[in-house]
This record gives structure tokens, sequence and C-alpha cells, in this order.
């Protein structure tokens, strides 16, 4: 026996005894519940001693036994004594709360009996509470609570840029050069602390050689921690000495997760080294579980702004006066008495007296402070919108399981008219009986819930995994989420319960007593009806949203980018800097070395049977762009285009064709064109067209940044994407890798013949192989850049589908019992017809016509309800209309079809009614 | 209820009051009694154990002891149990039910082969 485990048996047991003597009268509860627990506790130790199975037994036997005691007789006829100062209303209460459990009781003792009725409403209520708290579990994170560890996180405010480009729309964002968080941090008077801070997904290597691996980074002002009002888990966060501009020190702050999985979450890690990006830092404190900082983001290590800040900006030692490097989030929090627009005003008046750079709309410039929800990029994530809608979507299911329920109960209820009958007739009140049927559905709600937990920790665990990755979950089910899932049930069990209650409670009694449970009553079985149409109108509306989404999913799959982002792999090498003090014949010898690498590798790839085609780039589309100036002879200037550009990039032999992108005339690059060789470029449609409009754009030049050659133009290729999936056109040029003068940072592209993945790794070995000073291979399929600008149709096509299919489920489950229903009910009649010579198909007719006709009235409500919430879901969509006829039809046909088998099963039993014995059965 | 005349006292009951009979006991001693008296045919819960005391105090079939027994023996968190005098009458009255009712169900075939041998 684990003397560890005994403990947790017992405690396990006396818990749950505790929890079952709730359901025993208050009085044996007061009297015996110490004994009782006392024994329990006893009992489990002493079977204990002979091993935790012997002990878990025992548990489990006390357990059962407390739910038996239910069952002993009531023995006492003589009532509790009551004190003398004691009030009526006192004592009603009591009697009212003694009742409440004496119903509860019924109620368990009842659903043991009906297990499939049990079942199904447990069910049924389970995947609508629990889907619906997992729902909130992730639009709580993303909207509603603010990240962890802030305090009062809604008095933490973001500031936003607006500019407005000569010829666009206002742009807004939420990135800064660090000279304005120095200018206001100097000059502003409207807020009581501000601090500045960048997270960048995979930003730094951790570790060397082999086992190096990208880690998310975050970096911070050292007074972005008190402002956040946020303790460390260990040591501390680190000073504003340590982030002096002038003099920053090498440490670092370790995110909880980083420090459990490499650290194993040791207290001694503090004045450890750890190696970043191939050079140490010091550890001086780790952050508290699921601290993410302003944003979301898993952050692995925090470093001070003022190390991490120079190295952004490639060691410029002047990068706190950059007004042209947009990448530091600002957040503030106000002074009480300063409104939102006061701030705003302060901080566009400071950063436009202050601004010192080149860009006029830079210069003019609007500052404002807006909510942390707002995302770190200034504007509202697509994730975010798309969420509240995934809330409503999971009402929708969570009514469509109540309707559901309600159909179940009602039909319980009729069964059991009989017996509603006598208690009335022996003289219950109406009152009591309501609460005897709602004690008794509040008990399924709260099964359903219980059951819902286990359902949101699931659909929470994998929505979050597949669909919102890059934010840091705390656990799929949390506090919050448990409380949601409470009132949902309480919630679910009262609308299950009122309703059938009050119509049950009010039988004519008489009438009752006299038939057996053979008479419908039409009033009950209209009620049934319009539920089913109710559900059936609600999954209509969910499968034209999930439809809608599809639709907007596949378009956007199949949209031309102008590249094939899924079969080309990128690569990129980092090796250790060199150590100081090398020679500057070293040096030389190092950089040509590193030079002809490249071509080389080119060979070794190109020579590989899997590989399609292999070249390199500087600049690539979704990863790094590079944009420089060009003159163009006898123009006096070149027109800004909406969509940004010209964009610039290197590029060698075979780009185009490795990319996947379309060479509309002229040639492209070969091995002939390189540094030294006469400069040649290649331009998009666009810029053709815009440049040279009258004529053909082959054979002209320009010249690019400060050369003193004219780039011949040799070809023409196809427009392709630079950012997004949808943007204005944009001009786009491309020289001879090796001829690019102030850019940097090569790209090795791969076009696989096969399978991409099995590929990443075979190029990896070989590229280590060859140079064995790399100490980190980046590598990556294109489509990993273009996936996250996916994801939000991703997202609402997947969980619209998967509610929608949920729904349907339900909906089918709910319209075959009201059917099935209506022919036991109904047989008799159907009995009666047969007998005066309707043939069976016209009573499988009679039956599949009235599920078909709910059904058919369900499609068309629910496309009502579609139509007008249309322009609601219209900007969530991708070029689809929400009307889309095609969408409509489709899901007409689904449901009807499906509505089709599920009557199918009642109406073949319809055909077997035997007329001789419906009749006899009266 | 546990005195409507046609209604029979429940197992447990029974064990409970001649276990009391006996001697006065504490709860958790008397849930053993009960096993170790019914050979390990009747063994109660703590709860269904709690739930017949509860109706057997409530119809005076057994008391509160205000007794206690030698203090090496005591357990004084426990209350004791003992049977009343009303109580006995009543466990007479059911074993006689019993015994009657066990003379009855005996096959007549079986009783004479036993008086017999």
């Amino acid at each position: 026996m684990s003397p560890r485990l005994l403990p947790v048996a017992v405690a396990a047991a006396r818990a749950i005894v505790r929890l079952v003597l709730f359901l025993h009268p208050r009085q044996f509860r007061r009297r015996f519940g110490g004994e009782i627990l006392d024994d329990v506790t006893a009992d489990v130790r002493a079977r204990g001693q002979a091993g935790i199975s012997e002990a878990v037994r025992a548990g489990l036997r006390a357990v059962g036994d407390s739910f038996a005691g239910l069952a002993v007789e009531p023995g006492s006829t003589v009532p509790p004594p009551q004190p003398a100062d004691d009030t009526q209303e006192n004592r009603d209460m009591r009697t009212w709360l003694r009742d409440g459990g004496y119903d509860v009781r019924l109620g368990v003792r009842a659903f043991a009996r009906e297990r499939t009725f049990t079942l199904s409403v447990i069910g049924t209520l389970a995947l609508g509470i629990g889907v619906n708290a997992a729902m909130f579990g992730i639009v709580d994170r993303l909207l509603l609570r603010g990240p962890d560890h802030v305090r009062d996180p809604n008095g933490v405010r973001r500031m936003q840029m607006s500019i407005r480009p000569p010829g666009m729309d206002v742009k807004a964002s939420g990135y800064f050069p660090y000279a304005d968080y120095e200018t206001l941090r100097r000059e502003g008077t409207f807020f009581t602390a501000i601090a500045g801070y960048s997270v960048s997904e995979d930003g730094m290597v951790l570790g060397r050689g082999v086992d190096a691996r990208r880690i998310n980074r975050g970096e911070a002002t050292a007074n972005l921690f008190p402002l956040l009002g946020v303790t460390p888990r260990l040591g501390r966060f680190f000073s504003e000495r340590e982030d002096d501009v002038a003099s920053p020190e090498k440490v670092v702050v370790l995110g909880y997760g980083l420090w459990q999985r490499e650290f194993g979450g040791r207290d001694d890690v503090i004045g450890k080294s750890i190696a970043l990006d191939n050079a140490a830092y010091t550890i001086v404190g780790v952050a508290p579980r699921g601290f993410t900082g302003p944003g979301l983001m898993r952050v692995d290590v925090w470093l001070p702004e003022s190390l991490a800040g120079p190295q952004r900006l490639g060691g410029r030692s002047n990068w706190t006066q950059a007004w042209n490097a947009f990448w530091l989030s600002i957040v503030v929090r106000l002074k009480p008495d300063v409104s939102a627009a006061q701030a705003d005003a302060e901080a566009t008046a400071i950063h436009q007296r202050a601004y010192a750079g080149k860009t006029d709309y830079f210069r003019t410039a609007a500052l404002a402070v807006r909510p942390l929800t707002t995302g770190p990029d200034g504007v509202a994530s697509m994730e975010s919108r798309v969420s509240p809608w995934l809330l409503a979507v999971s009402a929708i299911v969570l009514l469509v399981s109540c309707a559901n329920v309600v159909n179940l109960v009602l039909a319980r209820a009729i069964r059991r008219r009989r017996e509603i009958a006598v208690r009335l007739a022996l003289g219950a009140g109406r009152g009591r009986l309501v609460r005897l049927l709602v004690a008794e559905t509040l008990t399924l709600a709260v099964a359903g819930g219980a059951a819902g937990l286990a359902v949101a920790y699931g659909v929470g665990t994998a929505v979050r995994a597949w669909l919102i990755p890059g934010v840091e979950w705390a656990g799929p089910v949390d506090v919050r989420v448990l409380a949601v899932c409470t009132a949902a049930s309480v919630a679910a069990g009262l609308i299950v319960g009122v309703f059938p209650a009050l119509r049950a409670s009010a039988p004519d009694v008489f009438a009752s007593l006299k038939a057996g449970a053979r008479e419908g009553g039409g009033r009950r079985s209209r009620a049934r009806a319009a539920l089913t149409v109710l559900q059936a109108a609600l999954c209509a509306l969910l499968l034209v949203g999930s439809g809608l989404f599809v639709v907007s999913l596949m378009r956007v799959r199949a949209m031309d980018l102008g590249l094939e982002p899924d079969r080309v792999l990128t690569f990129s090498v980092q090796r250790a800097p060199l150590p100081p003090g090398v020679s500057d014949e070293d040096r030389q010898r190092e950089r040509a070395r590193r030079l002809a690498f490249y071509p080389a590798m080119m060979e070794r790839l190109r020579q590989r049977p899997d590989v399609e085609a292999a070249s390199l780039a500087i600049g690539l589309a979704f990863t790094a762009t590079f944009g420089d100036d060009i003159r163009v002879p006898g123009r006096e200037s070149i027109p800004n285009l909406k969509g940004g550009g010209p964009f610039l990039s290197a590029v060698s032999a075979d780009y185009f064709r490795t990319v996947g992108t379309r060479l509309v005339r002229g040639r492209g690059f070969t091995e002939a064109d390189r540094a030294g060789s006469a400069p040649v470029v290649i331009v998009n449609e666009t810029m053709a067209a815009t440049l040279w409009p009258s004529g053909d754009a082959i054979g002209q030049c320009f010249f690019i940044g400060r050369s003193k050659d004219c780039a011949t133009i040799v070809g023409i290729v196809a427009n392709s994407r630079q950012f997004r999936l949808e943007e204005d056109e944009s001009m786009a040029f491309f020289i001879p890798f090796g001829q690019e003068q102030s850019i940097g940072g090569v790209q090795l592209l791969v076009r696989p013949r096969g399978d991409a993945a099995s590929l990443i790794g075979a190029v990896r070995q070989e590229l280590v192989a060859l140079d064995p000073t790399i100490t980190f291979v980046n590598a990556a399929v294109l489509q990993d850049r273009v996936d996250p600008l996916v994801r939000p149709w991703r997202l609402g096509a997947t969980m619209f589908t998967l509610m929608g299919a949920l729904a349907l489920v339900v909906a089918a489950v709910g319209l075959y019992s009201v059917m099935s229903y209506f022919v036991t009910d109904r047989s008799h009649e159907i009995g009666v017809r047969m007998a005066l010579g309707a043939r069976p198909s016209d009573v499988a007719r009679l039956v599949v016509g009235g599920g078909m006709t709910l059904a058919a009235s369900g499609v068309v409500a629910g496309f009502v309800l579609a139509l007008l919430g249309a322009r609601f879901l219209e900007p969530l969509l991708f070029h689809t209309s929400p009307r889309d006829p095609g969408v409509f039809a489709v899901v007409a046909v689904t449901l009807l079809s499906i509505a089709f088998v599920a009557t199918l099963l009642p109406a073949i039993r319809a055909r077997r009614v035997n007329p001789v014995e419906a009749m006899r059965a009266e | 209820m546990i005195l409507m005349r046609d209604k029979p006292l429940s197992a447990v009951a029974v064990l409970v009051l001649s276990s009391l009979a006996e001697a006065s006991r504490h709860g958790y001693n008397l849930k053993k009694d009960v096993a170790e008296r019914s050979g390990g045919d009747v063994t109660p819960g703590a709860t269904s154990l709690y739930r017949t005391v509860w109706h057997l105090l409530d119809a005076g079939l057994i008391a509160v002891s205000r007794d206690r027994p030698a203090p090496q023996h005591d357990d004084e968190r426990r209350r004791y149990f003992e049977i009343t005098a009303r109580g006995r009458r009543v466990l007479a009255a059911e074993i006689a039910r019993l015994e009657r009712l066990l003379g009855a169900a005996r096959p007549q075939r079986y009783a004479s082969s036993k008086a017999r041998s």
C-alpha cells in the first residue's frame, strides 16, 4: 500500500459521501453526518491496510451505500420538534426545502429506471453545455479576461498610430519607433506609467549546434513589469540600470514554460548562464506561469529593450533616434482624471512636434489610446472578430439541445400523464407538481453539465491547438469556465423543466384517469411539432453559415497568389559570429568562403532526384520584402500605387520555376546573370504597365538605388502577392543574385518533386554537412507563412461545420423521436385507417409526409433568419455573397435528406401496424 | 412505520436491535457487530446503518446511552446506543414472528425427515 495514496482515497470517499448526504433529509444529515464520515474514514483506512485497491473498493462501497441509504424507507412518523419561536414562514421554508430534497431523490430514482431517456437527455445537454463552455473559454481568453498577471487590465491602454499615406486609406498600426516611446515618456503628462515591449514568434535561437531551436522572444523596457503589476515567480525582473540605453546588460528573465522545460523548474537557475543567439545571458528571474506581457502570445525569454533594440537595427548606435524603424508596442496607464480624447490629443501633439524623420505622413500621424484587446498590430484581430460569432453559434447549439430535451421531457410527461393525474387527484398542489418536474430536469441538467465539462475539455483543447495556436492558453477548463458551465446547466434545467412542467401539471384529471396513454391531446403534439420546426430552423441557420465559410475557405485556397507557397521550401542558415580579434585577412577569407557556400549548395541540391528546382533569393513574398528607390529615364516621378512598392528581390537562376511564378514575356535569369555581369532586371506586369503604358517594357532600362548603371529589363513576370491574400496591386522587380547592394538575408528555396516534409530533413543535413560552422538551419514550407492568413476562414469553416453537424445530429434525433412518438401515439388511428383500406404505403406516406412538412417549415424559417443575418456575416466572408444560392440549395437538400432518413424508421414501423392488434389494444 | 403491525422490521433493524440487546455500542462498533452476527450476510454501509438507527431512535426502540463504558474503552467523540424496554419487546415479538414464519415456510417433508433422523 502506497502510504501516499491512502489519504487521497479517504478524502475522495469522504467528499463524495458528503455530497450525497445533501440528498438525505437535513435532520438525518445533522444528527449523523459526522459519524457517517468518521465511519467511512475508518472503513477505508482499515480496508486500506490490505492494499490500495481494497481501499478504493471500500470507498466505492461507502459511496454506493450512501446512495442506497436514500432508498431506506422513510421511517419516522413523528414530526420533528419545532422550536417555540419558530415562525410559520420559517416552517414553510423548511418544508419547502425538505420536499425539494425529496423531489430530487424521487427524480434520481425515476431516472435510474429510465436509462435510455436519461442518457439521451444528459448526452444532448452535455454536448450543448460543453461546447458553450469551451467557446466561452476561448472568447474569455481572447476578448474578456485580458492577459494574466496584469493588475486591472482594463486600466492598461495600448498606443495606436494612424497614418494616411498619399492616395491610400488610413492605416492603423500599434508599432512605434523607440524614439516615440522616449519622447512620450519624457514629455507626456497624461499617464501614470508608460512602457514599451515587443514579442516576436521564433525570434531567437536557444542553445547551440544540433540542440539549437527557435523560441519566442520578448523584449521590454524595465518599467513594463511595474506598470503591469506582475511579480516574478523567482528572482526579479530586470532593473532600469540593466535596461540603460548606454550600457545594457546581458540579463534575461525566463518564461515559466521554458524554465520548466529546460531547467526542470529548479530554483537555482538564478545567476546561471543561458545561450541565446550564440551569446551568453545571465538569468536574473523567472516570470510567473502564464505571464505573456500585455499580449497573449507565449513568451520564452524577456530581454531588456536596450539590448534588443540595437540588435534589431543592425547594431546602429543611434537606434534610439531612428524614426523609420517601427517595432515597439507602447502601453500606458492613464491618469484617472484624463479622458481618452485628452490623451489622444496630447500624444498626437508630442509625436508631431518631435518627429524628426523624413516621411511626411508619419509626421502628421495621429496617436490614440486603445484597449489592450486591440492586438499588438493596432487593429482588432480577425480571430477576435470571429470569436463572438463562435459564441453565438454555440449558443444556438445549446438552444437546439434544449429544444430536443424539452421534446424528450414532453414525451415523457405524456407517458406519465396518468401518474401525474393520480397525484393531482390525491391532492398534490399544482405548485408542488411543477416543482417536482423542475427538480427532475434540474438534476438531469446538472448531470449534463458535469458531462459537459468533459466535452468542454476535449473541444477546448482541440480548437486551441488546431485553430488558434500562438496564444498562451491556460488549461481549457478553469474556474470561469466552470462557473459558466454551472450557470448554463441551471439555465438549461429551468428552460427545459418549467415549460413542460406547466403543461403537464394542468391536464384534465378525469380524462387522463379514464384514458390510457393513448389519447394524444392535439395541443401537446403541436408544441412538439413547433419545437421540431425550431430545431430545423436553427440547424438550417448554422449550416448556411458553415456553407458560406466553407465556400470562402475554398476560394481562399484556390486563389492564384502568383506563386505556389505549398510547393516551396525555404531555408536560411545562421552561423556563429567571428570571435573578436580575428585578423582582417581571416575575416576576408571567411567572407569569401561564406559567399562560395551558396553556389556550391545549389549544385548539390540540383543533383538530388527529389528536387525539382532550387534557387536563392534575398527578399521573398510573405517572409521578407525590400523596397528601393528607382529612377526611370524620361520620367519625373514614380507613381505611388496603393499596394506599396516598388518591391525589390535579388534572385538566382531558376527562381521563377522554383516558386511557380509565370514568366509572361522575355527571359528569366540564367547562371550568366551574376555579380559583375551587365545589370539586368525583370519586372512584374503591374510595373511594366504602370511605367511603360504605351509599349513594350522589355529593352527599357531604369536606375536602382544609387547605382550609376541603367538596368535593362529582360523579362516580365506575373504579379504575385507580397504580404496578404488580398492586397492592391504593387510594382515589383527582380535583379540577379549578386547584383544587390543594400539588402541581405539569403533564403534557399527548394521545390520538391514529391513530399515536401521529408525533404526538409535531408536538405538540413546537406547544409550542415557542407558547412559545419552553421549553427542553426531555419526550415519551413512557405505555406506556413500563408496559413495564418487563411486561419480566420479556417476557424469559421471548421467551427460552423462542427457546430452545424452537431446541431444536425441532435435535431435529426429529435425529429426521429417526434415521429416515433407520433406512430406509437396514433397506432390506433393507423389501425383504423388500415382496417378501412389504407395501404401500408399510404400509412408510410402519412408519417414521412408529416416529418418532411416539419423539416421543410424549419428550413424555410431558418433561411429567413439567415437572410436577415446576412449583412452581419458579410465582412467575415471571402469573395462570397452571404446570400449565395448554391449554399442555400445544398443546405436545403442536406437537411431534407437527413429528415427523410430520420422519418424512415418510424414510417416502416407504421407500415407494420397490425390493425387488429391496434384496435384490440383499447 | 417500523411498528406497523403487518410490516416486518428490516434485517438490519433486527440485527441492530439484537446487537444492542447484548451491549450498548457506538455506530462503528455496531456496524461491525451486525456484519459479524449475520456471518457476513448483512453488511450495511455507514449511511444505511445510520438511516436505520435514525428510524429506530425516532420510533423509541433504541436510545442514546447515558452510561459510558470503562474509560480505557471509551471513544469520547462517539455516541453509544442502547436498546429501550420497548425495543426489547419489539425484538422479542419480531423474533417470534420470524420463527413462526420460518416454521410455516419450512417444507413439512424436510421437517419430518429431520425429526426422524
